[in-house]
């Protein structure tokens, strides 16, 4: 029996052994987003705000709401600035051939950007400390796709893209119509193209 | 178009309808009841009426005329514009991008805009203040129910400016003349067009960039600025795209 001790003792190690590396890939697993997945829950076109704008002079007033991907509101601002032009910016973030839209900045043609309003505050959510932007809420999301998109949320936030993707740029939309073209009661929908990343401002 | 409108157009057919009544009444009572005397007078005023119903029937020939030829025509020009549009909304790099030097504070740049071709149209050096250059480009967005969705955008370079200079105090890309050009420049590559036809709808174009009223009287649903930005870290290369899907892209030359 005595010579055979060391041989249990050998399989023993390798069973606690396999054990541990067991436990540790399901770790890496379950910690790592499945972008593919993630990604299926986007939809192809989908509008995450609207804007209403009443310019008097060289003020504008206006209204922005936010919608998540079920078209739902959940969250507002109303504001004034001062200009003839609104300048809405946007993040654009390209992830496996599919674009990710976060607007994040407010300013006017008389206003440098440097100078706009940051608007990530509005539309994030805290899901049990995951700080999350509202607008890519989905009846279909999960904790992977949760993720997934807070990962990306807080790289942006601090200013730390690339971390995620070398593929992005920002693109700030803003009307040319002649002020007395705007009209103060129509609503005009940023419409957000996932597969291709473009962004148009639509009047209804 | 005469600005004629169908409120006259009932008036003046009713008039026609109810004197050419009157005279048919007139001629069988001549013609089968000649012992119904009637006065030289009246037969005068009957005469005068008749030439009056004449001329309004001639009027509204002529007008209905008119009408169908502009609508004819109205329907070539849409079919023509329908043909400029699809060939300018074709998927392509509208510009080009070269940060050739920076600092921490302002950076130099070499800025090429292209044609429909995909020739080069301007090249400029710029240099400015700033961390990240904008880009900002028109979009004209057409609404005609001839068009179809996804060949209806038409986009041309407006002006450079950066995150500490503000839009109004940015570069302007194209002059006026500049930018006529632009439009109908390659006008020989249209598919579907003459060299003539390019150039008269590009000037077509041009009157709605600049005149909001006659733009939107033309289908044009909507003129919006879209501005590329990127941050500058290195000396890259970014390439702006037209996306037939509404809107623009701007991705990054990686060699």
């Amino acid at each position: 029996m005595k010579k055979y001790l060391w041989l249990i003792a050998i399989i023993i190690l390798f069973i606690i052994a396999g054990f541990i590396l067991k436990i540790t890939y399901n770790f890496v697993v379950q910690s790592r987003v499945n972008v593919e997945k993630a990604i299926s829950i986007l939809k192809d076109e989908f509008v995450p705000l609207k804007m209403k704008i009443f310019i008097d002079g060289n003020k504008i007033s206006y209204q922005l709401k936010f919608y998540d991907l079920m078209g739902t509101n959940v969250a507002a601002l109303n504001n004034e600035i001062s200009g003839n032009q609104l300048f809405i910016d946007f993040y654009v973030i390209k992830i496996k051939d599919n674009f990710l839209f976060f607007p994040y900045l407010i300013y006017s043609n008389e206003i440098p950007p440097v100078m706009g309003k940051k608007i990530f505050d509005i539309y994030e959510k805290n899901y049990d400390g995951i700080l999350f932007p509202e607008i890519y809420a989905s009846e279909n999301m999960n904790e992977n796709y949760l993720k997934f998109i807070s990962s990306i949320w807080q790289a942006i936030k601090s200013g730390n893209i690339t971390f995620f993707s070398s593929n992005y740029n920002g693109n700030a939309l803003h009307l040319l119509s002649n002020i007395s073209e705007i009209d103060p009661n129509s609503v005009y929908e940023f419409v957000c193209h996932t597969s291709k990343g473009g962004i148009e401002i639509v009047k209804r | 178009m005469l600005n004629v409108d169908l409120k006259t157009i009932i008036i003046l057919l009713s008039t026609t309808a109810v004197l050419s009544a009157l005279y048919t009444f007139f001629q069988f009572l001549f013609k089968f009841h000649p012992e119904k005397k009637i006065s030289k007078f009246f037969f005068i005023l009957l005469t005068f009426l008749k030439s009056i119903g004449v001329f309004f029937f001639i009027v509204i020939a002529l007008y209905f005329i008119y009408y169908i030829y502009n609508t004819i025509n109205q329907y070539l020009t849409l079919i023509e514009m329908k043909k400029y549009v699809k060939n300018l909304s074709r998927e392509r790099v509208l510009a080009k991008i070269s940060i050739i030097d920076f600092s921490e504070n302002s950076f130099n740049c070499i800025l090429e805009l292209y044609s429909l071709t995909g020739k080069l149209f301007k090249k400029s050096s710029y240099q400015l203040n700033g961390t990240e250059f904008y880009l900002d480009f028109v979009v004209l967005n057409f609404d005609y129910m001839f068009i179809e969705k996804g060949s209806n955008n038409i986009a041309y370079p407006s002006t450079l400016f950066s995150d500490s200079i503000a839009y109004d105090n940015g570069i302007k890309l194209l002059s006026s003349n500049e930018l006529k050009e632009f439009l109908s420049a390659d006008s020989d590559k249209f598919i579907g067009l003459n060299s003539k036809k390019v150039i008269s709808l590009s000037n077509f174009i041009f009157n709605c960039i600049s005149n909001d009223d006659f733009a939107r009287k033309n289908g044009i649903r909507s003129i919006i600025g879209s501005a590329l930005h990127h941050k500058i870290f290195s000396k890259s290369i970014y390439k702006v795209y037209l996306q037939n899907t509404g809107g623009l892209s701007m991705v990054e030359e990686n060699f």
